[in-house]
């Protein structure tokens, strides 16, 4: 579970969470835009096809007029209707009606699409295309559907809804009947009506002809809401198939959403001005919306290429952001286990290098100063191991020997045991058993022995104070500091004096907390020169203990840092002054 | 690359993908890309041309076949009446293993066994116009005889005199049937005989054997010797030409009432003369449209009705020209 955490594995969720809801938002938004599209266009082609096919109607029904017009308009039509009333049972009638009927044939057989054409006088008298033919006995000429429309309107057209004719006997055909008046010539007056049959298959082939999908279909409706034409009329009829003949004769033309059979279906709808018929073009919308099945699969194959394409993308663009990082880690690991002569190699060109290239210098920083750390403890052991050498310094040694084997032969008894009981003490103190670190006390005492020693052989040449305040006895401090000082001190400032050297050591605790030492001669003082040298020497063996003032002042630096150090004031033929300042540490802290 | 991430990454954009197809493609039984469903339809007989009724039920069965994007083929027997052939021809539809069966049985009996191979084959079988002795079929989808009966024998009682029944008390009605022991003759007498009850004497069934000659023999043997007979119902086609034929040669059209059953270039013309007072008209149209949309409900795993009444209309000369009536009267375009 560790590793889920990591940064490579939160970018790629990251990036996976933003692509997959981007890929779904375009792919959705561009999915139903598009479909818009192509449904509007859908719906555009259908609405311009049922326009078109209602136009062809128009016309095919305008033609029909036409022939209406000519039919009514002839010679043996208009001739017919000249003879009165009185003679319409002569033969001059009878011969006319032949006429009519050859002429009516005649004109018929010009199209096939034409069922018959019949002249219905208002006597009841009726003459049809096929003069060979019986009337049905049982028809009720002047009842006939129309008549009695153009009677009272004789301007008009009628236009029937696709029925079955049956006014020749034992005829049966579908037709559509469109009927005009016919007005004599004589008294302008209705006469009777020209009707045309028209084959009623002629409309179902043009409206079958209509593709809308696979189940769509056209339908006709006059306007009282009769069907001229739908091929699903038997299922109407019997309540197994309702459309909405309201709404689309109200709707006049335009697109109506409706739902039948819990379908979702689109009219088209179109009405004719001359014919005044509506037709209607029922398309199903989930055919019309099948493209969408296909545009769907397409944009899901689209989206799984991209998306996968994009999810790799990822991969690669955080492993190359993460790998560096993970690099740094490796090399700052190695780093942990102690080696620091690594060279940091990360593979990139952004801040992650960058970040790499601070730390290497950090690391060069930390070798550095771990490096200047060995070599000051370094320092410290060999200035350490000088000190001590200093102590067996053979010129003292010799010198106090050869005092006291010269006191001993003088018999002078007391100064040898206190010589030597001092000289005792000095070496003591000064191993200290091995600790660098003495207490104040322990140092004091340790130049008192030496200054003992030193006040023996140099007699009225060498007088000493010491002055230590009580209170700093219980410090720390480094040993071998002040002695070597007071060695300079006689050996450079006072041996060349007569006499009356006084050496005056003070040390006290400063106002800032500071343990400071001083040592004061009244020797011949030392120049700036002269004590540049002193500080360049590590030692002076042929003058003394051979501890240098360098020694000192490294040491204290080393041990307790640069604040802290070694001074001196100096004036030529009056003296010298040195001062140590030291941090106060208590024995507690130690 | 973490191979646990990798595979929830993967399932994740499976989900995504599955997620779309679903949004997308809600109803896939419903798309135009749908592979058809087939059926098989076997009807009576095929001869479109001298019997009308199976033309207008392969309209039917067109139609439906259209509207519910089924691949539907259609085929029977020449004659009504070859029972052997309809049985093989049954046999090799169903060797074409259909989605399901549609059948007009040519016989009541003996396609029972025909119907066991279909339950076998596993393919749902459903029955129109005429059944078949079984309890296999999911559906029986015609017209409900004892209704058209019932029907009939209303339409009768509209058109008798009231004079006549007063003067016999009750009005002597003959039923010419057509074959004995058919169950759709036998519900339709006892419709036409259920009405009649109470209201009118039913003089007795006589059987043409489905045979105008026979029928019109019948009828003017009755007209001859029972004057008190005075209302006809005749039950099918055969019958009712028959009886229309004989009422016309003796000159009665008119004095008596003759209801028919089903419609035929001849019946119309004696309905439009007035020989045939109504005639009862199936709907076959319905009957081929609803078989083929019970056959495909049952392929996709909707309920089916065990029995659909297609319905019968009672048509008169007043109403035979109305918009309904005569698509049913005039199915199919006879110049």
């Amino acid at each position: 579970m560790r590793r889920l955490k990591t940064i490579q594995n939160s970018m790629i969720l990251t990036f996976t969470l933003l692509l997959l809801a981007t890929v779904l938002l375009l792919g959705t938004m561009s999915f139903y835009l598009f479909s818009n599209v192509i449904r509007e266009n859908t719906e555009k082609s259908t609405s311009q096809l049922i326009t078109q096919l209602n136009n062809v109607i128009d016309t095919y029904i305008a033609y029909m007029i036409d022939i209406a017009n000519v039919a009514a308009e002839s010679g043996p039509v208009q001739e017919l209707l000249d003879i009165p009333a009185a003679y319409v049972q002569s033969p001059e009638a009878n011969r006319l009606r032949g006429d009519v009927g050859v002429f009516f044939n005649s004109l018929r057989t010009i199209r096939n699409d034409i069922s018959a054409i019949t002249l219905i006088l208002e006597n009841g008298d009726a003459i049809t295309s096929s003069p060979e033919k019986q009337i049905n006995p049982a028809v009720d000429i002047s009842g006939i559907e129309g008549f009695m429309q153009l009677k009272a309107q004789p301007q008009s057209i009628y236009l029937s809804p696709g029925h079955v004719q049956n006014l020749i006997k034992d005829e049966y055909p579908w037709v559509i009947s469109l009927g005009r008046s016919v007005l004599s010539r004589r008294e302008e007056a209705f006469a009777g009506m020209l009707m045309v049959d028209l084959n009623y298959e002629l409309i179902e082939e043009i409206c079958m002809e209509v593709e809308l999908g696979k189940r769509g279909y056209v339908f006709l409706v006059n306007e009282n809401g009769d069907l001229v034409y739908h091929p699903r009329q038997q299922l109407i009829y019997s309540n197994l198939k309702s459309e909405y003949i309201d709404e689309v004769l109200e709707l006049k033309n335009g697109n109506l959403a409706v739902v039948i059979d819990e379908e979702d279906i689109l009219y088209t709808v179109n009405t004719s001005e001359s014919t005044g018929w509506t037709l209607v073009g029922v398309s199903f919308l989930d055919e019309i919306n099948s493209y969408k099945t296909q545009l769907s699969t397409i944009y899901i194959l689209l989206a799984l290429l991209g998306f996968s394409l994009l999810i790799l993308l990822s991969i690669i663009l955080s492993s190359r952001i993460s790998r560096p990082i993970e690099q740094l880690r490796e090399s700052m690991r190695e780093v942990e286990r102690g080696n620091f002569d690594i060279d940091i190699k990360v593979s990139s060109n952004n801040e992650v290098r960058e970040l790499a290239q601070d730390c290497k210098i950090a690391i060069m920083k930390i070798r550095d100063l771990l490096e200047q750390n060995e070599r000051e403890q370094d320092i410290k052991r060999k200035n350490e191991l000088k000190a001590l050498q200093a102590q067996i310094n053979p010129h003292f040694l010799y010198n106090t020997l050869d005092s006291i084997i010269w006191m001993a032969e003088c018999e002078m008894n007391q100064e040898v045991v206190e010589m030597t009981t001092a000289l005792a003490e000095f070496f003591r103190l000064g191993i200290s058993k091995g600790s660098e670190i003495v207490s104040v006390r322990s140092m004091i005492e340790h130049i008192r022995s030496y200054l003992v020693i030193q006040k023996m052989r140099y007699k009225d040449k060498l007088d000493y104070s010491l002055d230590i305040s009580p209170d700093i006895y219980s410090f720390r401090t480094l040993k071998l500091l002040i002695q070597p000082l007071v060695e300079n001190s006689i050996y450079h400032g006072l041996k060349e004096k007569e006499a009356g050297g006084i050496i005056k050591i003070r040390g006290r605790l400063s106002a800032d907390r500071r343990l400071v030492f001083e040592v004061e001669d009244n020797g011949i003082g030392i120049s700036e020169e002269s004590f540049e040298q002193l500080m360049r020497n590590r030692s002076d063996l042929k003058t003394g203990s051979g501890i240098g003032l360098r020694n000192v002042q490294e040491r204290i630096k080393l041990f307790f840092g640069d604040q802290y150090g070694l001074v001196y004031k100096s004036v030529v033929g009056k003296g010298t002054i040195f001062t140590i300042t030291l941090p106060a540490i208590e024995q507690e802290q130690q | 690359m973490n191979k646990k991430i990798m595979g929830f990454l993967l399932a994740f954009s499976a989900l995504a993908a599955l997620f779309l197809v679903i949004y997308t493609n809600r109803n896939p039984l419903e798309t135009a890309d749908a592979k058809p469903l087939t059926v098989e339809v076997v009807i009576k007989s095929s001869d479109y041309e001298n019997f009308p009724f199976w033309d207008v039920v392969r309209q039917g069965v067109e139609t439906a076949a259209v509207d519910f994007q089924a691949a539907v083929s259609i085929q029977g027997p020449p004659s009504e009446t070859q029972i052997d052939l309809q049985i093989e021809m049954i046999r090799k539809a169903l060797a074409r293993r259909p989605q399901a069966i549609v059948v007009a049985a040519a016989d009541f009996k003996r396609l029972a066994p025909i119907a066991d191979e279909i339950q076998k084959a596993g393919i749902p079988l459903i029955t129109i116009d005429s059944f078949i002795d079984s309890d296999i079929p999911l559906s029986r989808i015609g017209t409900d005889n004892h209704a058209a009966g019932y029907k009939a024998g209303e339409s009768l009682q509209d058109f008798l005199q009231p004079e006549e029944m007063s003067a016999a008390g009750a009005t002597g009605v003959a039923i010419i049937s057509y074959l004995r022991d058919t169950s759709s003759q036998i519900d339709r007498e006892e419709g036409v005989r259920d009405y009649l009850i109470g209201k009118h004497t039913v003089a007795g069934t006589w059987y043409c054997n489905a045979d105008i000659t026979v029928a019109e023999e019948q009828v003017r043997q009755i007209l001859l010797e029972m004057p008190e007979v005075t209302g006809f119902v005749a039950l099918n086609e055969q019958a009712t030409v028959g009886a229309a034929r004989a009422i016309e040669a003796a000159g009665r059209s008119g004095s008596v009432t003759l209801v028919g059953f089903d419609n035929s270039p001849p019946i119309i013309q004696f309905l439009e003369n007035g020989v045939i007072q109504a005639v009862i008209v199936q709907k076959p149209f319905n009957m081929g449209y609803l078989g083929v949309k019970s056959a495909v409900d049952s392929i996709r795993g909707t309920p089916v009705d065990a029995v659909i009444d297609t319905g019968s209309v009672c048509i008169t000369r007043d109403t035979m020209y109305t918009s309904e009536n005569q698509k049913l009267l005039f199915p199919v375009n006879r110049e």
